[in-house]
C-alpha cells in the first residue's frame, strides 16, 4: 500500500483488489479538531460518499466502482481511475487557443455530467475541477462525494455550479471567460427547469457582492 | 524611497501608520470600546474617530520621527466598511493630501490586510484566510487578482463570536473575541453544534441562533459552563475555517497559509491551522495583534505598493464605498 495523494480530508493509497488496480480512500483523524466532531464528520462523509457514488453509477454517470466499504475505519476501497484530474489537465494544457476544439468539448462534457447528476437528484457539494478525473479516452469520472446529499433544492444545484465556477476562475483564470460553455453543456443535459437553476445561480453569485463587509 | 502614511477607520478601530519602503516607522491605534452586552453603532463610532483622529495623527508623526514634508503619499481606506466611519477618516486624509500637495491613494481594506501579512511574515504566495468582525474569506492569488475561493454566506466569524460574547455579557475590552478565547481555554465539555460547510463556503448564522437559544437552559441547569460553550463554539467554527482553507490549498496545490484579520490573532485558531499545515507539510504564517487587528500601517504599505506600480487616480475617484470586494482590485504590484 502506497500513499498516492493527500486530499483535504483524506489519504489516498494505491492497492489491488482481486487483481484489479484500486485505491483506498481513508478519512484519517484530523488532529486539529475536537475528537467528537472529528469522528462524526468522518463517519457522515464516508457514508454520504458511498451512497452517492452508488446512486450515480446506477443512473449511468461515471463514478469509480466501490469494492468495499469499512465504516468503522472510515475507508472506502474503490476502482482506480486511470487519468488525470481536470485541474491538472487544464493547468498543463498546451493548446490555450483551443485550435482543435478539444477544450470546448471537455467543458461541454463537464456541464453535461453535472446536469445529468442533478437530474438524477444528487448534489455534489464540492464540485471543483480536482474532483473530476479525465480518462485517456476523454470520459469524465466524478469523485469525492463526501459533502453530497440527495434531493437537492434549486439553491443546492446553483451552489454546485457556483463552486465549480469559482474553482475554475481561481485556478484557471486564463479560461475563465469560457465558463458559459460549461453552462451550455449543463443546459442540454438537465431535464428539469434549467432557467430556475440559472436564475438562482445568478442570485448566489451576487450574494457575495451584496453583503456588507465591515472590519 | 517612498514614505507613506495610511489612515484606517472602517470599523471601531482608528489607526494611523507610517512606513518607509516596508519598514514600519509608526503604528498607532485607538479602539472604540462599548459596554458589555452592547455592540458599536455607526454614529457613535464615527464620532469617536472624529474626536480622536487629530491627536492620533500628532502621536503618529511624533513616533515616526519624520517631518510631514518627508511624506510622499497619503493613503486611506476606501472600503469596505461603515459609511460614516470611512468618510470621517477619509475627510482628514483628503485635507492633508491637499495641504501637503501629495498624491492621495484609496485602498481596499481587505487587500491591505493581505499585503500587511505578506510583508510582516515574508510569505510569498500563500492561501489566505481572512477572518475578522466583518469578513470571512479564503483567498488565493491568480492572474492579477485575489480570488475569493470560499466565504461566509451569512455573518462573519468575528461577528458570530462577538454576538455570543454579548449573550454571555462578556467585556468588550480589549475585544469580545479575545474574552471568548480566554474563556474557551477553560472549557472542557463539547456541545455538539451544527457544522455548516457548503462547498467552499461556510455559514455561521444557524450555529449562532442554535447556541443562543440553547445557552440559557444549558447554563441554568449546570449541564454546561459558559467556558464550555465558548470552547464548543470556537472548536466548531474554527474547524470549519480550517477545513475550507485546506480544501483551497489542496485544489491550488499551495504549501503556505497566511491568516490575517482580527480573529487571526486567536491562538487556538493559529494552533489548529498549524496542526493542519504540519499534516500536509505546509507552512503557517500568522501575525500578532499589532498587525492582525485593523491598523493604519497596512493601508500605508498597500498604498505605497500601488503608488510604486504607477497607480494614479483623479480627485473625483477618491470617494469611499461600503461595499468593495477583494476580487475587484487589479493587483498591479504582483506578477
Ligand atoms: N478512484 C480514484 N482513482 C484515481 N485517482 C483518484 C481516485 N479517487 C481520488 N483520486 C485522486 O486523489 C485525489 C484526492 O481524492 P478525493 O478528492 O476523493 O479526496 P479528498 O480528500 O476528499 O479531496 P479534496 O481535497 O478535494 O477534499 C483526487 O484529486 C484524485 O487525484
Ligand atoms: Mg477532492
Amino acid at each position: 500500500m502506497e500513499l498516492y495523494k493527500q486530499g483535504a480530508e483524506s489519504k489516498i493509497f494505491t492497492t489491488t483488489y482481486s487483481d484489479r488496480k484500486a485505491i483506498i480512500k481513508e478519512r484519517f483523524s484530523r488532529q486539529y479538531r475536537n475528537e467528537l466532531l472529528d469522528l462524526n464528520i468522518r463517519k457522515e462523509r464516508t457514508k454520504a460518499e458511498a451512497k452517492a457514488i452508488l446512486k450515480c453509477k446506477q443512473g449511468g454517470i461515471a463514478t469509480p466502482v466501490i469494492y468495499s466499504l469499512d465504516l468503522n475505519n472510515y475507508k472506502i476501497i474503490m476502482e482506480h481511475i486511470n487519468g488525470q484530474t481536470v485541474n491538472d489537465y487544464l493547468t498543463n494544457i498546451k493548446d490555450k487557443q483551443d485550435d482543435n476544439g478539444k477544450l470546448t468539448k471537455l467543458l461541454t462534457n463537464i456541464g453535461a455530467i453535472v446536469g445529468k447528476m442533478h437530474s438524477l437528484g444528487v448534489f455534489h457539494g464540492d464540485l471543483t475541477t480536482s474532483n473530476i478525473i479525465k480518462k485517456e479516452d476523454d470520459t469524465l469520472v466524478l469523485i469525492d462525494f463526501g459533502l453530497s446529499h440527495f434531493n437537492p433544492s434549486v439553491e443546492d444545484k446553483a451552489v454546485d455550479l457556483y463552486v465549480l465556477e469559482r474553482a475554475f476562475v481561481s485556478t484557471h483564470s486564463y479560461f475563465s471567460q469560457l465558463f458559459p460553455v460549461i453552462l451550455d453543456g449543463y443546459k442540454n443535459a438537465y431535464e428539469l427547469d434549467v432557467q430556475a437553476v440559472f436564475n438562482q445561480f445568478q442570485n448566489v453569485r451576487s450574494r457575495g457582492r451584496k453583503r456588507l463587509m465591515i472590519g | 524611497m517612498v514614505i507613506s502614511i495610511g489612515f484606517e477607520g472602517s470599523a471601531n478601530k482608528l489607526g494611523i501608520g507610517i512606513v518607509k519602503d516596508g519598514e514600519v516607522l509608526a503604528n498607532c491605534r485607538r479602539t472604540y470600546i462599548t459596554p458589555p452586552g452592547e455592540g458599536f453603532l455607526p454614529r457613535e463610532t464615527a464620532k469617536h474617530h472624529q474626536n480622536n483622529i487629530i491627536l492620533l495623527l500628532e502621536e503618529t508623526i511624533k513616533t515616526s520621527g519624520i517631518q510631514p514634508e518627508q511624506i510622499d503619499v497619503v493613503c486611506f481606506t476606501k472600503g469596505p466598511g461603515i459609511g460614516s466611519c470611512l468618510v470621517s477618516v477619509a475627510a482628514v486624509a483628503r485635507t492633508l493630501a491637499q495641504l501637503w500637495n501629495k498624491p492621495l491613494i484609496p485602498v481596499n481594506h481587505c487587500i491591505a490586510h493581505i499585503e500587511m501579512g505578506r510583508l510582516i511574515t515574508g510569505s510569498d504566495n500563500p492561501t489566505v484566510l481572512y477572518v475578522s468582525g466583518g469578513n470571512t474569506q479564503v483567498i488565493a492569488y491568480s492572474g492579477k487578482y485575489y480570488r475569493i475561493f470560499g466565504e461566509t454566506i451569512d455573518i462573519a466569524v468575528g461577528n458570530c463570536l462577538d454576538r455570543f460574547a454579548r449573550v454571555l455579557k462578556l467585556s468588550n475590552d480589549p475585544s469580545p473575541g479575545y474574552n471568548i478565547e480566554q474563556m474557551a481555554k477553560n472549557g472542557k465539555k463539547y456541545l455538539k453544534l451544527p457544522y455548516v460547510v457548503k462547498g467552499m463556503d461556510v455559514s455561521f448564522s444557524g450555529i449562532l441562533s442554535y447556541i443562543e437559544e440553547k445557552a440559557p437552559s444549558l447554563l441554568s441547569s449546570g449541564e454546561y459552563t459558559p467556558e464550555d460553550l465558548c470552547f464548543s463554539l470556537q472548536e466548531t467554527i474554527f474547524a470549519m475555517l480550517i477545513e475550507t482553507t485546506e480544501r483551497a490549498m489542496s485544489h491550488c496545490q499551495s504549501k503556505e497559509v497566511l491568516i490575517v484579520g482580527g480573529v487571526g490573532c486567536n491562538e487556538r485558531l493559529q494552533d489548529m491551522m498549524k496542526i493542519m499545515c504540519e499534516e500536509r507539510s505546509a507552512i503557517l504564517y500568522a501575525t500578532d495583534e499589532r498587525f492582525c487587528i485593523d491598523n493604519g500601517v497596512m493601508i500605508a504599505h498597500t498604498g505605497a505598493l500601488m503608488h510604486n506600480s504607477g497607480y494614479k487616480t483623479t480627485w473625483e475617484n477618491t470617494f469611499c464605498t461600503q461595499r468593495f470586494r477583494t476580487d475587484e482590485v487589479e493587483v498591479t504590484w504582483r506578477s
